[in-house]
């Protein structure tokens, strides 16, 4: 038997540690739920929660002190829009305040009193919007909604005033906008957030299932029952690389199984923006899931408890989240810290994956990033490959001073 | 062993503190991981306005106009002229790897054509791919193109005989006067870090809490800890929950600190009703915690699950994407979530003042979970007492 393992090469070791990693995978229902299930689970969920994808009718009221023609006309372009439609029209602002705090509406107009009169007489006149800056989404929409149709409203009078004076209707339109600003939102024209959030949501929920997945299989050397190497005491120095090798093949086969599911399936379900290259992204995906892949099983060796580094990794996910810059601008946070998150690959792939995917640049274009990944990979798989020989060695230290000492 | 004239919820108090003080996993969960976790998020939002993206400006033009136009570019709080690229090839490839935002294209002859009156376009490109970031930018740029147009229209107008008033009354026939509700300085900062400190705190509890009664699962201890209590479940879990609201207690109202008097967090109605759910909240997710190990008798799947339903719980409190906004079935679902209840009692409460009336019904959803998990006790006992439940990872 013994003689038996000691002729068995390398390449037949990590076949074996990669077996059995996807075994003891497949008989833990936790890791199970995390790394097969969640990938199912989350992004379903979360796309489904952001389907609409744009903020469509936002029930808003109009307190119209007016009651002029002007006034209606004002009323029924703003609820022409897609953004906000007028549910109410409170007669007072106090009434308008009432159903506002009731819930009823989500934001307030307010014509003054001599609307009409002011405008035919061309006296400057103004419309108040109260919109709700407790949530920042309503409150950007019903802004965006008041803004256009207010520069509507007020470039149509100019022009026919314009008019008015005896120019063309052509000559009118350029005086009254002597710069013609052209906006040309690129790659998300409707500003949909599901398109926006979900795409590089999916990138960071791969690196969050798989570092707390790697975890709870642990790596441990004090508490698994069973030892995780083949080979017996004096020949594990060897195995290291077949283990550590066999471990990440394993995860790296579910991984594909994940992304040819969330990065291919359910971005076409859902009908994300995809101009990419599949195999471009694949060599982004590639280094990346190297890269977190090592990191996880450098980070599973660290913990005694496997429950302890779900919850690690589980409280990491939000910071891991805004320090990718899916939502919120990482210029705008302290450059330490965005330093710092550098520490997940996530932080470095997914800008370059939304430039893949969204806006459909080449790989040279992502070269950096690329090249950063594969460092970050090769670094974390030295690093967890020494923290292995350096256990052993240890290991077998004290296990000499031990029988010395006996 | 047991000192029988100490009271079983005090003993057991006694047996969760020595599990605290010897276990480092539980430090973790109840010390230094919320506190850098909590510290984390609030400084990552301090700065609350994202300003400065970068944009490049391709002046083709070269003239006085241009230059102004380009300089007002820069001169704005939002955006900052990194590049000048000199045509639209490099502009883009500036776009395309990500150091820029937007590109302004300032064409061929634009100073003449707006003193000659005619038509004088300038194409703006924004990239759209982050719609915050994008809705910032364009909002600025539109604002200060804007202004310079209208100035030129108010110049010719004065040119062409009209006084200030008419001038005015024709370039902005009708004004629109914003008033930003709540949140007067369109913070990010108030509005984020005020859904995820919470999220930081309830994660935490909830996490603490399935640690703390599965492992009684896991290490076979239920006996014990039933022993201590007197042998009721009721006794036992008191005792047992009690160091950690406490604890969390603690967390919460350094989390207010954090918010009301260091960040200056609109603060417009009833202190005493935050606090008090804030307390409820901790207290529904620590019997949520017993609830799901009683659920699965399995810790590590107790645990993946919990984190789980917390992270979900902020994409359905309606805190990125409105509620509004989401699909039948998406609005069913956040009321599966405390934490979407907890948001509306913050949001009504702090930002918006409204009268308690408003803010019961939401508390009351709330203490429906305190219910139903408390309703899982005896299915609890029955786990901690049986044998093949124990030792199950």
């Amino acid at each position: 038997m013994q003689k038996k393992k000691e002729k068995i090469n390398s390449f037949e070791l990590t076949a074996r540690h990669l077996l059995q990693e996807l075994k003891s995978i497949y008989s833990d229902s936790g890791a199970l739920l995390i790394l097969v299930g969640a990938m199912i689970i989350y992004p379903v969920v979360y796309s489904i929660g952001y389907s609409n994808e744009v903020l469509t009718d936002l029930p808003v009221g109009v307190v119209d002190l007016d009651q002029s023609s002007l006034s209606r006309k004002y009323i029924s372009m703003l609820d022409g829009t897609r953004d906000v439609a007028v549910t109410m029209e409170p007669a007072s602002l106090k009434e308008a305040e009432e159903l506002f705090l009731s819930n009823k509406i989500t934001g307030v107009i307010l014509i003054p009193q001599n609307f009409e009169k002011d405008i035919l007489q061309e006296r400057p006149t103004n419309v108040a919007i109260y919109a709700d800056g407790s949530y920042f989404l309503k409150y950007k929409t019903q802004y965006m909604a008041a803004s256009y149709v207010n520069a509507y409203f007020s470039g149509g009078i100019s022009i026919k005033r314009y008019i008015g004076e005896g120019q063309s209707f052509r000559q009118a339109g350029i005086s009254n906008n002597p710069l013609d600003i052209q906006t040309h939102l690129l790659y998300n024209p409707s500003s949909s957030y599901g398109s926006f959030i979900m795409p590089g949501l999916i990138i960071l929920i791969i690196q969050q299932t798989l570092l707390i997945g790697i975890g709870i299989m642990g790596g441990s050397f004090s508490e698994s029952k069973k030892s995780l190497f083949f080979l017996p005491k004096n020949k594990r120095i060897k195995e290291i690389l077949p283990l550590v090798f066999g471990k990440a093949g394993a995860y790296l086969a579910i991984s594909m199984i994940n992304i040819g599911l969330a990065v291919v399936l359910i971005h076409d379900w859902f009908s994300f923006p995809d101009k990419a290259n599949m195999t471009d992204m694949m060599m982004l995906l590639f280094p990346f899931l190297m890269a977190v892949i090592f990191l996880g099983i450098g980070l599973s060796t660290l913990f005694k408890h496997r429950e302890s580094s779900i919850v690690f990794m589980m409280f990491l996910s939000p910071i891991a989240l805004f320090v990718s810059g899916i939502s919120w601008p990482v210029s705008a946070m302290p450059q330490w810290l965005v330093e710092l998150s550098k520490i997940f690959p996530g932080t470095t792939a997914i800008p370059a994956y939304l430039r893949l995917r969204i806006m459909g640049t080449g790989l040279t274009d992502v070269k950096n990033e690329l090249l950063f990944l594969y460092g970050q990979a090769a670094l974390y798989g030295v690093l967890t490959i020494g923290y292995y020989i350096f256990r052993i060695r240890k290991n077998s230290v004290t296990k000499n001073n031990y029988q010395l000492r006996e | 062993m047991k000192d029988r004239n100490k009271h079983p919820v005090i003993s057991v108090i006694g047996r969760e503190t020595e599990r605290i003080r010897k276990n480092h996993a539980y430090r973790f969960l109840l010390f230094s991981g919320p506190a850098i976790g909590i510290l984390l998020l609030f400084f990552m939002f301090r700065e609350g306005v994202a300003r400065d993206f970068s944009i490049a400006v391709v002046d083709k033009d070269q003239s006085v106009l241009s230059v102004k136009i380009s300089n007002a570019l820069n001169a704005a709080p939002d955006v900052n002229v990194h590049f000048k690229p000199t045509d639209l090839f490099q502009a883009r490839q500036l776009l395309e790897k990500g150091s820029v935002d937007a590109i302004v294209l300032l064409p061929d002859n634009l100073e003449k054509s707006v003193f000659q009156g005619l038509h004088a376009p300038v194409p703006i490109y924004i990239n759209g791919t982050n719609v915050l970031k994008a809705g910032i930018i364009q909002r600025s740029v539109l604002t200060t193109l804007k202004t310079i147009s209208g100035g030129i229209q108010l110049k010719k107008l004065l040119l062409s005989g009209k006084n200030q008033q008419e001038a005015i009354a024709r370039v902005i026939p009708v004004s629109l006067d914003k008033h930003v509700l709540y949140n007067p300085y369109s913070n990010y900062n108030y509005f984020l870090n005020s859904a995820l400190l919470f999220v930081m705190l309830y994660l935490f509890t909830f996490l603490s809490s399935i640690y703390t009664f599965g492992n009684e699962l896991k290490r076979g201890t239920g006996l014990d800890l039933l022993e201590t209590g007197d042998h009721s479940v009721r006794l036992a879990m008191l005792g047992k929950m009690l160091p950690y609201t406490v604890i969390f207690s603690g967390f919460s109202i350094f989390i207010n600190y954090l918010l009301y008097v260091v960040e200056g967090l609109p603060l417009n109605g009833n202190y005493p009703f935050i606090f008090i759910s804030q307390l409820i909240t901790i207290i529904t997710y620590q019997l949520m915690g017993m609830m799901l190990v009683a659920a699965t008798s399995n810790l590590r799947l107790s645990l993946s699950l919990g984190g789980a339903y917390v992270m979900m719980g902020i994409t359905f409190s309606g805190l990125t994407f409105p509620v509004e906004g989401m699909p039948l079935l998406a609005r069913y679902l956040t009321y599966l979530f405390p934490f979407t209840w907890w948001e509306k009692i913050m949001i009504s409460q702090s930002f918006r003042g409204a009268g308690l009336e408003e803010a019961y019904p939401y508390l009351c959803f709330i203490l429906i979970f305190t219910v139903i998990s408390i309703a899982f006790l005896p299915l609890y006992k029955r786990r901690l007492a049986e044998e093949k439940h124990w030792g199950k990872k």
